[in-house]
């Protein structure tokens, strides 16, 4: 393995966790992830995508090993980290403005906003199209809305790292295709080290830079692997209608070994 | 609430408090006895219990209620919280309020006087006894139901203690306090009723049982229609706490 590299985003250096003492989830585990970019993440189930975010985020405790961000040791309570999860993550008593307003409130730990963070508020509202919608509850919103909300919560801190799981999986196709489109025009105004983890292969294409490949092994480790995205000097149009697409996501699919 | 809806509901329950006095002036025909009145007689007859102090005994009755579910509010949600939040204090005090739950409390009535007296603190006891261990439970209930993701989407972001139980832990137990205050005020006021035939000259429930006893059926009647009253106003005021305090629960 390499040394700490000056650039590197994020590094993780032998990580180790199980759930019991046969059973070992990640074993002498090492990535990096060397560039402030969107890492998608697939791969078989239980093979601890969730998981390994988790880790990141200080939800699971690691029995061994050392995250490094920065090159400095990483210590979750100490940083911004935006998650956005499947099911929204959204408090039912919160119109949107005043949840947007709330995340910042306790991410600047200050008990008023100033007049910037407002306008910043009010710009990612328009931006995620939730702005007419801003004195709504949430059970008043859509599920792309909420969704929205989620993605707009979490970029209005300017984290230092996202955490997504399986976000938009929830979504019917097209109003998933709409926020996914969002979710980079955001991401591109807002870039921030954003690890996604999805179970739908084509949107590991469309959305990563890189893609981490998760699968089970016999010992029921499971090994990770990072790939360069092929198609990821293309829009997201672009990639739709590349005509190595197709032939990517069956590759991709072929590795993770489910199209057997 | 907004005006139409509360006009509405308004009506609603005037149409039906006349059809209930229809019934009665029906059955007081039938019966025609001097113990079953009919509700115009009555109705007309109120005015004049304001002279044998009415309004006095309306408050020490109010005075009882408010105090009995203020009392059982704090401490009930207090305990619920403790029990909520802590694996531990919950196993401890699990099986004291399983136990306790089925006994029905107006049985301890005489141990509650002999052991303070006869006087108010007795009878807001009483109303403590039965509605705090139903916003323990509620409250407790209301805690472990949260979604660990809604506390860890805050904590992600460095939330304190103080802030997740101020945007995750107290709204999200606020529902069901409220409704637990509203299905027990129906007990709340049969408690207060029987406790005050017991050492004391004032309250609504010494009122309707002092006219029944001196035979003055009208004035009797009169009582239990004010204290049906009193009954409907708090329901009204618990309904429109909830409409206020919980408008995220409306779909529009």
């Amino acid at each position: 393995m390499s040394i700490l590299n000056n650039t590197e985003e994020l590094s993780i250096k032998d990580l180790s966790l199980g759930f019991s003492p046969g059973l070992r989830l990640f074993d002498h585990l090492n990535l990096s992830f060397p560039k402030q970019a969107i890492y998608t993440i697939i791969g078989t189930s239980g093979a601890g995508k969730t998981t390994f975010l988790n880790c990141l985020a200080g939800i699971q405790e690691m029995e061994q090993g050392t995250i490094y961000y920065r090159q400095k040791i990483f210590d979750p309570g100490q940083h911004k980290i935006g998650i956005v999860p499947q099911e929204y993550g959204l408090l039912p008593w919160h119109t949107v403005e005043r949840a947007m307003c709330i995340h910042l409130r306790i991410s600047q730990k200050e008990p008023r906003l100033s007049f910037l963070n407002r306008q910043k508020v009010k710009l990612l509202l328009e931006e995620l199209q939730l702005y007419e919608k801003r004195k709504a509850y949430p059970n008043q919103l859509s599920g792309g809305q909420k969704q929205r909300l989620s993605l707009a919560k979490a970029f209005v801190i300017d984290p230092e790292m996202l955490l997504m799981d399986e976000p938009f999986s929830a979504l019917d196709a097209f109003t998933r295709e709409k926020v996914q489109r969002l979710f980079l025009k955001t991401w591109s105004d807002h870039p921030v080290l954003s690890l996604f983890v999805t179970h739908d292969i084509e949107e590991a294409l469309l959305l990563g830079d890189h893609i981490l490949l998760f699968t089970a092994q016999e010992n029921f480790s499971s090994s990770i692997e990072m790939i360069e995205n092929p198609l990821r000097n293309f829009s997201f149009t672009d990639k739709k209608l590349h005509p190595d697409f197709w032939k990517e996501v069956k590759n991709l699919r072929r590795r993770i070994g489910s199209d057997e | 609430m907004n005006k139409s809806i509360f006009l509405r509901k308004v009506t609603a329950l005037v149409l039906a408090m006349v059809f209930i006095s229809l019934l009665w002036y029906l059955a007081a025909g039938i019966v025609d006895k001097k113990i079953l009145p009919d509700p115009v007689a009555v109705y007309l007859y109120l005015p004049s219990l304001f002279q044998r102090q009415l309004a006095l005994h309306i408050v020490y009755s109010l005075f009882r209620v408010f105090s009995g579910m203020i009392i059982s509010l704090i401490s009930g949600f207090l305990i619920g919280l403790i029990m909520g939040s802590s694996v531990r204090w919950d196993k401890i005090l699990d099986p004291i309020l399983y136990l306790t739950y089925p006994i029905p409390k107006l049985a301890l009535l005489p141990i509650v006087m002999l052991l303070f007296g006869l006087g108010e603190s007795s009878k807001i006891i009483m109303i403590v006894l039965i509605v705090m261990p139903q916003v323990v439970m509620a409250t407790r209930d209301a805690i472990r139901d949260i979604p660990a993701r809604q506390y860890e989407v805050l904590r992600a972001i460095g939330a304190t203690r103080i802030q997740l139980f101020k945007y995750v832990t107290f709204p999200a137990s606020l529902y069901n306090v409220i409704s637990t205050l509203r299905i027990s005020l129906g007990t709340t006021l049969s408690v207060l009723f029987f406790t005050e035939n017991y050492g004391t000259e004032f309250g609504m429930g010494y009122f309707i049982m002092d006219s029944w006893l001196r035979m003055d059926y009208r004035a009797m009647y009169g009582g239990i229609i004010v204290l049906s009253l009193i009954g409907v106003a708090l329901f009204f005021l618990i309904d429109f706490a909830e409409s206020y305090g919980m408008r995220w629960r409306k779909r529009v």
